[in-house]
């Protein structure tokens, strides 16, 4: 879990804070997971809800409707990521903007769809692809150099 | 390398990737769970307890000069006392006052011998058109009392007059307890209450009951309720009927509006998205039809002190759930569809304000039985209540 909370926040000191409330919140509520779905899944729905509620008192989630800004911009040349281990991958998502890396991670990696992301932020589905879009973009491009 | 295949190696480095924890974090932990431990649930109802016990107490403080009902034909109707002389006065001499009592009276120790007294004045009939001109009639026919309060009074003249003036007050006071009674027997009143009840701010649910609301089953609702809530302070409003059957025993109807509120959390699952543990406001809006049978032990013409048992079937008309959540908070309805039965005791007492127009308290104790798809609320966390009904009670016909 303090990848997962690591990699929304972008640096460990907030990633402790939100790791600790995640665990608080997971362990107070514990009585009320009655079995609808893995636990993993609830459990890992609990952190990013603290990551996202974090981000949002930081108001780093900026989320305005900005497609033509991404639109087009991605390109089929990527570097191979084979050549890359865990911990420079995570150097490179922790530069990414907030909001960017919030839909980056939401996305690719918990397996949220746009319409869940754009409930849980608040902005519209083009939004949220936008943003995978870019962060996609600004990743390959670090990757790239 | 496209879209789909540069997400799937980022998420196989990321998915299972482990981070080291510092200790700090696991002791934050521990700090924040036994902050969380020591939340205790204040409960009210205690105090509304002690409060009606105290109310009780004083009312029956202040009824303790009631008298006993005066019966139209006396069971022992041979002699009673006349408090102005003291000696025993023969029934036949007393016949007018029989007249002036023709339904069951209450009234104080005091009123019976200066009634005695009032049968020889011819004051009487000014005073009270509608009760008095039988007495009167038949007083002037003869003498009422062998010890009769005149002859003592000869002497003392002031004194006479002052309770000539006497007199008028207290056969005012008879009309009004006669019309009193005539309510308290035969009569329809209209009721018009407010419940206020007791509350305990926080609770926790049950763990070993399933409740329905909502169903597991349900696509789209409100899942892994946490089980510690906080709770609005439930009222009930409505309005009702009351049959009395006789002097002791009434029977009262009505419909009964009762609003009931707690806060949560719990994870919502909507059209296609998912929100853990979300903060929820819970509005439940009930209708019920409540039937008791009240038994008048103590009917005075200010004060009627009565118990009362029944019970009463309520129908959930709306189960509002309000999940917070930004930009747009989310609204969720159900709907129930088997009624909450529920029991009740208890004792009232109503002041009257006029023959037509009392206020009346009744406390109760009252128990929501448990069903199968009854849904989370302060009832089923504290199923057994106490209840405080306040209300105006309105004489509407005989």
């Amino acid at each position: 879990m303090m990848a997962l909370c690591l990699r929304y926040m972008g640096n460990r000191e907030d990633a402790e804070d939100v790791l600790q409330e995640g665990f608080i919140t997971l362990f107070t509520k514990i009585d009320s997971y009655e079995g609808a779905g893995s636990f993993e899944g609830w459990a890992r729905r609990i952190f990013v809800n603290t990551a996202l509620m974090h981000l949002r008192k930081t108001d780093a989630l900026g989320l305005s409707d900005d497609i033509s800004e991404a639109r087009g911009l991605f390109t089929e040349e990527a570097t191979p990521l084979e050549r890359m281990g865990y911990k420079e991958l995570m150097k490179l998502i922790e530069a990414l903007p907030p909001d960017a890396r919030t839909v980056f991670n939401m996305y690719v990696v918990e397996g949220y769809s746009h319409k869940e992301i754009a409930k849980e932020l608040g902005c519209t589905e083009a939004t949220s692809r936008s943003k995978l879009q870019r962060a996609r973009l600004r990743l390959q491009e670090m990757i790239g150099k | 390398m496209n879209e789909k295949e540069f997400d799937i190696q980022v998420r196989n480095l990321l998915q299972n990737a482990e981070e080291p924890v510092s200790q700090k974090v696991w002791e934050g932990v521990a700090a924040g769970l036994d902050k969380q431990r020591r939340i205790i649930p204040v409960r009210f109802w205690g105090y509304a307890t002690a409060v009606a016990a105290a109310a009780a107490v004083a009312l029956f403080v202040l009824l303790k000069p009631a008298a006993p009902v005066i019966e139209p034909e006396h069971s022992n109707p041979s002699i009673f006392m006349s408090e102005a002389s003291g000696e025993t006065v023969p029934e036949t001499e007393v016949a007018p006052v029989q007249e002036v009592a023709p339904v069951e009276l209450v009234q104080s120790p005091r009123v019976k011998p200066q009634l005695l007294a009032q049968a020889q004045e011819p004051t009487a009939p000014e005073v009270l058109p509608e009760v008095v001109p039988a007495v009167a009639e038949k007083a002037s026919a003869g003498p009422v009392t062998q010890a009769a309060p005149q002859e003592k009074a000869t002497p003392e003249e002031e004194a006479a007059q002052a309770q000539k003036a006497n007199d008028n007050a207290l056969l005012n006071q008879l009309a009004f307890e006669e019309k009193v009674a005539r309510k308290s027997s035969g009569g329809v009143s209209l009721l018009a209450f407010g419940n206020v009840q007791t509350s305990q701010r926080s609770g926790i649910h049950s763990s070993f009951r399933r409740y329905g609301a909502p169903s597991r089953d349900a696509e789209v609702g409100i899942y892994n309720e946490s089980p510690e809530v906080n709770f609005a302070l439930p009222f009930s409003l409505g309005v009702g009927l009351q049959f009395n059957l006789s002097p002791r025993w009434a029977i009262g109807t009505g419909v009964r509006y009762t609003n009931l509120g707690r806060t949560l959390v719990g994870d919502y699952k909507g059209d296609g998205f998912y929100l853990p543990q979300t903060d929820i406001d819970n509005h439940q809006h009930w209708l019920g039809v409540p039937v008791n049978f009240y038994y008048n032990f103590v009917n005075t013409s200010r004060w009627n002190v009565h118990a009362f048992a029944g019970g009463s079937a309520e129908w959930l008309l709306d189960n509002h759930f309000l999940v917070h959540n930004s930009p747009t908070d989310i609204h969720y309805h159900q709907k129930g569809n088997r009624p909450q039965w529920s029991g009740a005791l208890g004792l009232g007492v109503e002041f009257k304000l006029t023959p037509y127009l009392g206020i009346y308290l009744d406390p109760s104790f009252r128990y929501f039985f448990a069903t199968e798809r009854q849904p989370r609320s302060l009832r089923t966390v504290q199923p057994l209540r106490f209840d405080v009904e306040a209300g105006f009670r309105f004489s509407i016909g005989n």
